[in-house]
């Protein structure tokens, strides 16, 4: 272990930590207690630096432990949150949303540039086998499992069977929506190179873009048992005009990003920066899904230039701050009354999709023939859930408001299960199989 | 005009300031104040193109304040040093004096003559006064560094001229946490106006310690930023929602890890590149705030204050020929090349408009301005006549607009190693 490497995990080095972590709750603490009525703009200033700074000293300590930063973000987000100390209180976390915005675009750009064809070449049979299987069986299997505990379900047991089916077959595709995020946050913080690195990547990148075109599909398929009607094509044709539409953007944006990186390559953070808060707005005001076109650019930066491995530095460089505020931001977010309230049910539903996930996963891995270590842990980065589904999950609130909110809370209950569990899982699998690396200083 | 393109021109402003950072740059384009890019700001403002209108100002200010707060925090890293050479302690002194006075002057004229000129406004007499003091106290580092570059002048008075320049970017920030302890929120109201005032910059020195606990700890480059981001943006946090100055907070927190971390040199060269291109979306936002419409007394109290500093900067030039055998020679027309304000008065000048809703506020941003605005012609002007006077600048010599290769002798920045204790101070 370098001396540098030896200072940062010292004793010393954790007490300072701990002093400091310290020192700033009782600053923030002191300063909501003097002026509590204080709230908007300028509160938002002092919730991000306490998160960044918060997010990563609770990080430090909670790898003493063994445990990944990205708990650290979510414990910090928590504590300071609403429902705890009431340090960044609910409006604040509103107004942090183009933090949450900006992550997003980086996760799917980041996301898009680790997706080499020399890799999905050599784990493509692997990916293919197992998107199918947990898409598959994953989706109808945790379908079936919500009907059956429905009746525990607050909001649906007064539903219709149309209906239940319908609001069954939203959970399922959502059940099998996996967090990029928290995968691009355990990689970056282990560093870790290996087999079940290069399957994490590529099958959690592609099932992405299998859970954007399954949930548009679910949408325009469930709509008619909702509210009656057939299925209209006109739904299928906008479906279809933006996966298309998404697609063509995004490799327009990758040529477009490649081109800058070959003839000016200089400040890609305000690039970059610019990319995710200016034009996700855009996307979505011409009804693009922004996450499919920033994965489709890295993808075609990396794979159609040689400028990928810069522009995956400068997106590491940018997330590096970002994400400790996405996720503090999102712990901050958990909603814990209403975890307390929905968590058997919540539970039971987390530990279905857990059996289900391990069990496709490890089928779909003999199938392929996969190694020894990822027929073992190749389930490991699928449990987490994060920014994904939570933004799917607002996209079927205003799509179905009769039922939505109450569909949410439960998504937000197993969200926050699988988002403290999940990051766990694959650091600890990634640590067993001697794919994780010691995190060099610079 | 859309607030997402309003960031994104922001950001294209901003994209275009970090371009502008190099000698060459330094040499060839633009003015020391950023005076350009506030008249740009004027342009697109409510009173003449109205792009940018009062709404969409408003939802813009928590930017303003993390601008403004994070040039505060830059010139607080690099208080004590021109470049890589520290700053005599005498010289500090007498930039510090001369701001003071300078600053006292203004705030003197407006505080008597308020009675006077506009008797409506006595209830914003400290307001006025005060900010009127704090955005004519500086003097920008910048313009002594463009002039010296721009013509190759070499000499202990360029030398001390930059080093009173930068050390009075202290005195506005002080008034500033001052001015702003005056008016504590009712949280607040129970701690007495010293304390209040230590408060202020208590916050950005505790958060300094913290970051140089941090920083001392092995971090990566990517952890320091956040040290430094994130203490930063918590001292302007605590210090705004406490009602206190979150400019003068971050000065502090910039100040102390300055002074204190064994890492200075790499911290600044880390975040100087962000100096100007945070400095050019803060002139335009602040050039759209300007409202001379609105603002109260404008064309008496204006003139006034920069009356007062003109006088006043006479009498340094005055002290500095008494008291100083190397400028003597400029004469006493030498003050006037300290006349120049630039990024941390604009920010004081920002800090203030933001923080005060009344319309005596846009006064003082109207005077910021108009300093800004006549300082960039005269300094230049000045500090030209001085050095030519002077011996240290050949008065035929020609602008280096573009950096020749056979000049090695000239560095970035006008700091030398070797320059450290040369001094011909007056004090």
């Amino acid at each position: 272990m370098s001396h540098a490497a030896a200072v940062r995990s010292g004793a010393a080095t954790r007490l300072v930590q701990a002093l400091s972590l310290g020192v700033l709750f009782l600053l923030v603490l002191g300063a909501t207690h003097l002026a509590p009525e204080v709230t908007g703009p300028l509160g938002t200033l002092s919730a991000v630096g306490f998160l960044l700074l918060a997010g990563t000293l609770a990080s430090e300590l909670l790898e003493t432990i063994g445990l990944p930063h990205l708990s650290g973000y979510l414990l910090a987000g928590i504590l300071a949150g609403p429902h705890v100390f009431h340090l960044v209180d609910h409006a604040t976390v509103e107004a942090l949303s183009p933090v949450n915005t900006l992550a997003l675009s980086l996760i799917a750009l980041g996301g898009g540039a680790e997706l080499r064809v020399a890799t999905l070449r050599a784990v493509g049979r692997s990916v293919a086998y197992g998107l199918f299987l947990q898409s598959a069986i994953g989706f109808i299997t945790l379908s079936g499992v919500f009907l059956l505990l429905s009746r525990f379900v607050p909001f649906a047991s007064g539903l219709p069977w149309p209906s239940l089916i319908a609001v069954a077959l939203l959970w399922g595709t959502l059940a099998v929506s996996r967090s990029p995020s928290a995968c691009l946050g355990v990689l970056s913080q282990t560093r870790a190179k290996g087999p079940l690195t290069s399957y994490s990547l590529a099958s959690i990148m592609s099932s992405d873009v299998v859970v954007v075109v399954l949930m548009a599909c679910v949408i325009v398929g469930v709509r008619p048992l909702m509210m009656g009607g057939g299925v209209s094509m006109s739904n299928l044709r906008v479906l279809g005009h933006e996966i298309v539409g998404s697609v063509a953007v995004g490799t327009s944006l990758g040529l477009a990003l490649a081109v800058y990186l070959r003839l000016v390559g200089k400040n890609l953070l305000l690039v970059l920066v610019a990319l995710g808060l200016g034009l996700t707005e855009f996307m979505r005001y011409v009804h693009i899904d922004p996450l499919l076109s920033f994965l489709t650019a890295g993808f075609i930066v990396q794979n159609l230039s040689a400028r990928g491995d810069e522009l995956l530095h400068a997106v590491e460089q940018a997330a590096s701050l970002v994400f400790i505020v996405f996720f503090a931001t999102a712990g901050a977010h958990l909603d814990l009354p209403l975890l307390a309230l929905l968590w058997p049910i919540a539970l039971a539903l987390c530990c279905a999709r857990a059996g289900v996930t391990v069990g496709t996963a490890i089928w779909g891995s003999r199938l392929a023939g996969d190694p020894a270590v990822i027929r073992r842990w190749g389930w490991s980065s699928l449990i987490s859930q994060a920014g994904l589904t939570l933004g799917l999950s607002v996209v079927i609130v205003r799509t179905f408001p009769e039922f939505g909110e109450g569909f949410r809370s439960l998504v937000i209950a197993t969200v926050a299960i699988n988002e403290m569990v999940g990051p766990i899982l694959f650091k600890y699998a990634l640590d067993r199989t001697g794919e994780s690396q010691n995190r060099a200083t610079h | 005009m859309n607030a997402v393109l309003l960031l994104l021109g922001l950001l294209a402003l901003s994209y275009v300031g970090s371009m502008l950072r190099g000698d060459r740059a330094i040499r060839g384009l633009g003015l020391p104040s950023g005076a350009e890019y506030l008249c740009l700001g004027v342009a697109l403002g409510s009173h003449a193109l109205g792009i940018i209108g009062r709404p969409l100002l408003e939802s813009f200010e928590p930017l303003l304040v993390v601008a403004a707060s994070w040039i505060a925090f830059v010139a607080g890293l690099g208080y004590n040093r021109v470049g890589a050479r520290p700053i005599a302690a005498s010289r500090a002194v007498v930039g510090v004096l001369g701001a003071m006075l300078a600053g006292s002057a203004v705030f003197a004229a407006v505080y008597f003559a308020l009675p006077l000129l506009a008797p409506e406004l006595m209830s914003e007499r400290v307001l006025l006064a005060g900010g009127a003091g704090c955005v004519s106290a500086g003097t920008t580092r910048q313009a002594v560094r463009w002039v010296v570059q721009r013509y190759a002048a070499v000499g202990p008075l360029s030398d001390a001229l930059a080093d009173y320049a930068r050390a009075s970017a202290l005195v506005p920030v002080a008034g500033l946490g001052i001015l702003l302890a005056h008016y504590p929120v009712p949280g607040l109201a129970f701690i007495a106006f010293p304390g209040r005032v230590a408060l202020t910059f208590g916050v950005g020195g505790l958060l300094g310690l913290v970051a140089l606990a941090l920083l001392s700890r092995g971090v990566t480059r990517d952890e320091t930023w956040g040290v430094l981001v994130g203490t930063s943006l918590l001292s302007m946090g605590v210090a705004a929602r406490l009602g206190l100055s979150p400019l003068a907070a971050s000065f502090a927190l910039g100040l102390c890890i300055g002074v204190l971390s064994s890492r200075r040199a790499e911290l600044t060269s880390m975040v100087r590149p962000t100096e100007r291109a945070v400095l050019l979306p803060m002139a335009v936002l602040a050039g759209a705030l300007v409202d001379v419409v609105n603002a109260p007394r404008v064309l008496v109290l204006v003139p006034l204050a920069l009356a007062a500093r003109y006088a006043m900067e006479l009498v340094r030039g005055l002290w500095l020929c008494a008291g100083s055998s190397r400028a003597r020679p400029a004469g006493p027309l030498v003050g006037y090349a300290l006349v120049s304000t630039g990024d941390v008065t604009l920010a004081c000048a920002v800090s203030i408009a933001v923080a005060f809703e009344h319309p005596a506020a846009l006064t003082v941003l109207a005077i910021a301005a108009a300093g800004l605005l006549t300082g960039e012609v005269v300094a230049p002007l000045a500090l030209r006549r001085a050095l030519v006077r002077a011996g240290e600048l050949d008065l035929d010599a020609e602008p280096l607009w573009t950096p020749r290769p056979s000049d090695p002798g000239r560095s970035s920045d006008i700091g030398r190693p070797s320059d450290v204790g040369r001094s011909s101070d007056p004090a």
